[in-house]
């Protein structure tokens, strides 16, 4: 058996792999600054849910921004490189992962093995990320899994012409003094959000398949405006696609043990 | 003759009075209400009943700041970058460089020795090196925004920041404090993260003294210590008047030259 972890800035992410490469049980759980217990909460639950011991795993791949706190004997593997074997390993036909995590996102071209050919990230400022979108619908105070329904039922859609999600903020508000509806004002956000996107995505030639990963990929209000400004189609990576980094840092350790 | 300047601004809306003479009459600060018409209209009304004055004994106002084109009771507006050089150098004619930081935006200006406005820079698309910054890490280190400062003073060993965006340093400061770091050394962090952003834009107009800081900023001690020492340079205190009514002083003396413009023109 093989764990593979990644701990974002969000949620932290967990799936135990057999030595033929089926996922076998996975978790995710909010990480809240905490990397430290959140990974050591994420083994406890993948080896009890399983009733298996640490020696019993033959190797752990962590990835993501707190790789280095898993509480066992682990590799650290990048997060690009864990996310492009991740959606690969699930959908052969892969050829470009959008990934849209909590405090990044990244376009990644990949070849038929899964191999990193060139990417592009936004790691430095929340407007490209899932963190646009939480700072948004706090201040709205919409709980952020409604957003998307949301936003696909709305009738019009405001222009939001802040990029900074602080400044955002402050818009939003503008527009809800200004009695614009809530659903409208949403709509504005998830379009800035994905133009934001797809300007990365053009900065390389995007190949299809095209899959979008991450937390934001639960989106589909967002995946819909991506496409409107990408003139792709777009698919959601399978079987979740907040776990493609966890999967890919399993199969990554497995290659390498 | 009675001469006002009105400054709002996205958090704060400012006024302030003075006569013929130039003395200050009276000023007053209060943080914005949802409309800029209304913070306009309260922070005036506040500024005159202090002075125990009525809206009509206003003989010229100049407004500034974000909202400045909707001020109605004002005869004219002027951008907030000439206000604040203007006030501060009213202030102290020997100060040549400004740098303001507003709610949402950060300045850097630079007059001559005739306070007249040569160089000035500024960014207004991104919270870092703002007052909103500032605003946010106060906010998740759970202390006041005026505790900030002292708070930076105290911590020994600043903690180095390494995200610029406000939303992530929020974040990596929570980190930092699951991690058991003490408040102060994260504070101190913050305010040298804030005294190096503002460094980088200021030095493109080129830094000559004497230099101040004017808006909300200016009153934390922290950052004013660590751009004095990334600047190798003392920085001019305001003393006897409040840093961030520097842009509505500059907008009442625009006021009483305009008026006088205008009256010799007739």
């Amino acid at each position: 058996m093989y764990i593979g972890c990644d701990i974002g800035t969000g949620y932290t992410k967990g799936i135990l792999m057999d030595n033929e490469g089926v996922i076998k049980a996975s978790c995710i759980i909010p990480t809240v600054a905490n990397p430290r217990d959140a990974s050591k909460t994420i083994i406890k639950e993948l080896l009890n849910g399983a009733g298996l011991k640490e020696s019993e795993i033959k190797g752990c791949g962590s990835t993501g921004w707190g790789r280095s706190y898993v509480p066992m004997q682990h590799r650290e593997l990048s997060l690009i490189n864990s996310i492009a074997k991740g959606v690969s390993f699930v959908h052969s036909s892969c050829r470009t992962v959008i990934d849209v995590g909590a405090q990044h996102s990244m376009v990644i071209l990949v070849d038929e093995k899964g191999q990193v050919l060139e990417f592009r990230q936004n790691d430095r400022c929340a407007a490209g990320s899932g963190r646009f979108i939480e700072v948004i619908s706090e201040a709205l105070r919409v709980p952020l899994e409604e957003v998307s329904s949301l936003v696909l039922n709305a009738k019009e859609r405001v222009n939001v012409t802040a990029q900074c999600a602080v400044f955002a903020e402050s818009e939003v508000i503008a527009h809800v003094n200004d009695g614009k509806p809530v659903d409208a004002i949403l709509a504005g956000i998830i379009d800035a959000l994905g133009r934001s996107l797809v300007a990365i995505a053009k900065r390389l030639s995007v190949v299809e398949d095209i899959f979008v990963s991450g937390g934001m990929a639960k989106n589909a209000a967002l995946i819909k405006v991506m496409q409107e400004h990408l003139q792709k189609s777009l698919h959601v990576a399978e079987p979740d696609p907040r776990l493609v980094g966890a999967i890919g840092a399993a199969l990554l350790v497995k290659e390498v043990i | 003759m009675i001469f006002a300047g009105c400054d709002v601004g996205s958090l704060t809306a400012k006024a302030l009075l003075m006569d013929e003479k130039e003395d200050i009459i009276a000023y007053e600060i209060m943080n914005v209400l949802p409309n800029p018409v209304r913070s306009a209209e309260e922070i005036m009304s506040r500024a005159l009943k202090k002075a125990g004055i009525g809206l009509d004994d206003i003989d010229y106002c100049v407004s500034t700041g974000y909202g400045r084109e909707k001020i109605p009771f004002a005869q004219g507006n002027i951008s907030e970058i000439s206000c604040h050089g203007r006030g501060a150098y009213w202030v102290n004619p020997a100060i040549r460089t400004i740098i303001d930081i507003g709610g949402q935006d950060l300045k850097a200006i630079r007059v001559d020795n005739r306070g007249e406005l040569v160089d000035f820079i500024m960014n207004d698309k991104c919270a870092a090196g703002t007052g909103r910054f500032l605003e946010g890490i106060a906010k998740t280190l759970n202390v006041k925004l005026s505790e900030l400062g002292p708070l930076a003073l105290e911590g020994k060993d600043p903690v180095s920041i390494i995200s610029t965006c406000t939303i992530f340093t929020q974040f990596d400061v929570m980190h930092l404090i699951v991690e058991g770091t003490n408040s102060a050394d994260i504070a101190a962090g913050v305010a040298k993260a804030m005294a190096t952003r503002m460094h980088k834009l200021v030095r493109k107009v080129g830094i000559k003294k004497e230099v101040a800081i004017t808006g909300g900023v200016a009153k934390n001690q922290g950052v004013v210590k660590y751009l004095e020492e990334i600047i190798k340079s003392d920085i001019y205190q305001f003393k006897d008047i409040d840093p961030q009514i520097m842009g509505a002083l500059g907008a009442a003396l625009f006021a009483k030259e305009e008026f006088q413009r205008s009256h010799r023109s007739e």
